[in-house]
């Protein structure tokens, strides 16, 4: 029975989605994500975008509770409008700190956001010189651990592929082109099929690059090579 | 001027025998002498035009601006008394934020309009003095087409075809009224506006001026947006020629 003056918190999310994975390259980034909303294990909205574009420069992408990241957008969506009255842009880095400030805000409420945040863009040093702008890769956990990073994996991800996906990048010495961060991501999102039941074979690549912007990705789809499953004894 | 020295003019909670409020008709004073601000609404686009007074040369370019956003989609134009309007325009920000966060979806013109007439109000019945300033509202979009608000120090909300405001707003609205404004595009309404405010300039007293301009429309895709400088120069290059050619033909 519950005393008059407790209260109950959520002691697990929902509707989540799965792991995230973005790399930088020379002029910019690109971020993979799967696009289904699972509800336990069972897949129960598919065809739907983990990824949220703040302007020109930014996209926040997520894994976790789908609820508490459609909260999130409309604290970005204010956010970007307020820094407008002051003729400015939000950027990656600024949305990175304001983000960590409040996930860590919300869990030290012991009331935590339940998701993992990848804050990606082009952050520029001096207005519209695109010589100075450099890719960004913000993550932040849910509980408010944040960092940067050139590559990363979130969720599940973070285990199965983190190292595949460090691998991959240091065979070209970290200097890559658009073309072969796709190409590194598309591989990562392949073995999440493989080896997460809640990650799906619909996913889209978001980028934002200095020359382009933001662009949300087309949905694509992977098959992936499923010959192994002939020698799984578990089934028939 | 019959009110002072009656006492019916020492607060704005005070109405007069003859029923006027003296501390509003001299805030509206205060909009009245300030620079003039013509607002035209076409058949595709509302442009709103100011003749900024630059009271010191060693201003920086552009500042003191009186041209704002309060979205993406709604520009604010405020003339008058500058911390006043800006006053003003900071709350209208705040309003279209909170209704971002309750709604979801950006606030109209219309809602922005009557919110800030209601706080005008309020504010100078029961909190403080009245504000110096007017603000007008203009918004654009495919549905409804243009709209156009004027908010008074009253509290007075009025939606307009095209209006004028301070110094020379009779010789303004006299002007206006010959245009054929409903077949005038966006980038028509920037040269007449450019043309009206130097037409009815006084070549002797208004000397450190400079014009503002604001537009929403088709051309910007319904975003509200300050009219660029080499937009602004063209309009005023062409005004002035405009002007030269009337005055050979007098």
């Amino acid at each position: 029975m519950m005393h008059h003056d407790e209260l109950q918190r959520t002691l697990n999310p929902t509707c989540t989605g799965t792991s995230v994975i973005a790399m930088q390259y020379k002029t910019g980034v690109v971020v993979m994500t799967d696009r289904v909303v699972s509800y336990g294990k069972t897949a129960r909205y598919k065809n739907v975008s983990r990824q949220y574009k703040v302007n020109d420069n930014v996209l926040v992408a997520f894994g976790g509770d789908h609820a508490d990241f459609q909260w999130l957008q409309n604290v970005i969506e204010r956010q970007a409008l307020f820094w407008k009255r002051f003729d400015q842009e939000i950027g990656p880095k600024a949305l990175h700190g304001y983000l960590t400030s409040l996930l860590y805000a919300r869990r030290c409420k012991m009331n935590p956001l339940w998701n993992t945040l990848i804050v990606a863009g082009i952050e520029e040093e001096e207005k519209n010189n695109k010589e100075t702008s450099t890719p960004f890769i913000g993550v932040i956990t849910q509980k408010g651990c944040a960092y940067q990073v050139k590559h990363v994996a979130t969720g599940i991800g973070a285990m199965l592929l983190n190292q595949a996906v460090e691998d991959s990048w240091r065979k070209k010495g970290g200097d890559i082109t658009r073309a072969e961060a796709e190409a590194v991501l598309k591989k990562a999102l392949e073995l999440t099929i493989y080896h997460d039941c809640t990650a799906d074979n619909d996913f889209e690549i978001g980028s934002v690059d200095s020359e382009d912007g933001v662009n949300l990705g087309k949905e694509e789809t992977i098959i992936g090579d499923w010959s192994i499953a002939e020698t799984n004894c578990q089934y028939e | 001027m019959s009110s002072i020295g009656t006492g019916y003019d020492l607060a704005a909670s005070t109405f007069s025998p003859d029923g006027r409020i003296f501390q509003i008709e001299y805030a509206q004073k205060a909009v009245d002498n300030g620079g003039t601000m013509v607002a035209l609404r076409g058949k595709n686009g509302v442009v709103i035009a100011v003749d900024k007074v630059i009271t010191s040369k060693l201003y920086i370019d552009d500042a003191n601006p009186r041209m704002f956003n309060c979205n993406d989609n709604v520009g604010m134009a405020i003339a008058g008394v500058y911390p006043d309007g800006f006053a003003l325009k900071d709350y209208a920000c705040g309003e279209a934020i909170k209704w971002l966060k309750e709604y979801r979806e950006p606030m109209s013109v219309q809602k922005l309009a009557t919110s800030v007439a209601e706080y005008i109000h309020i504010f100078t019945l029961g909190i403080s003095r009245p504000f110096g300033a007017s603000a007008f509202f203009s918004a654009w979009d495919k549905k409804k087409g243009g709209r156009l608000f004027l908010v008074e120090p009253s509290g007075l909300n009025y939606e307009y075809k095209a209006w004028a405001v301070g110094k020379h707003r009779q010789a303004a609205k006299a002007e206006i009224e010959k245009l054929k404004l409903d077949q005038l595009d966006v980038q028509d309404l920037v040269r007449e506006a450019a043309r009206i405010i130097i037409a009815i300039r006084d070549e002797n007293k208004d000397k450190d001026v400079q014009i503002e301009m604001g537009w929403v429309g088709e051309n910007t895709n319904g975003k509200h947006e300050v009219v660029p400088d080499d937009v602004l120069s063209a309009a005023e290059d062409w005004a002035n020629a405009k002007l030269e050619e009337d005055d050979m033909e007098e």
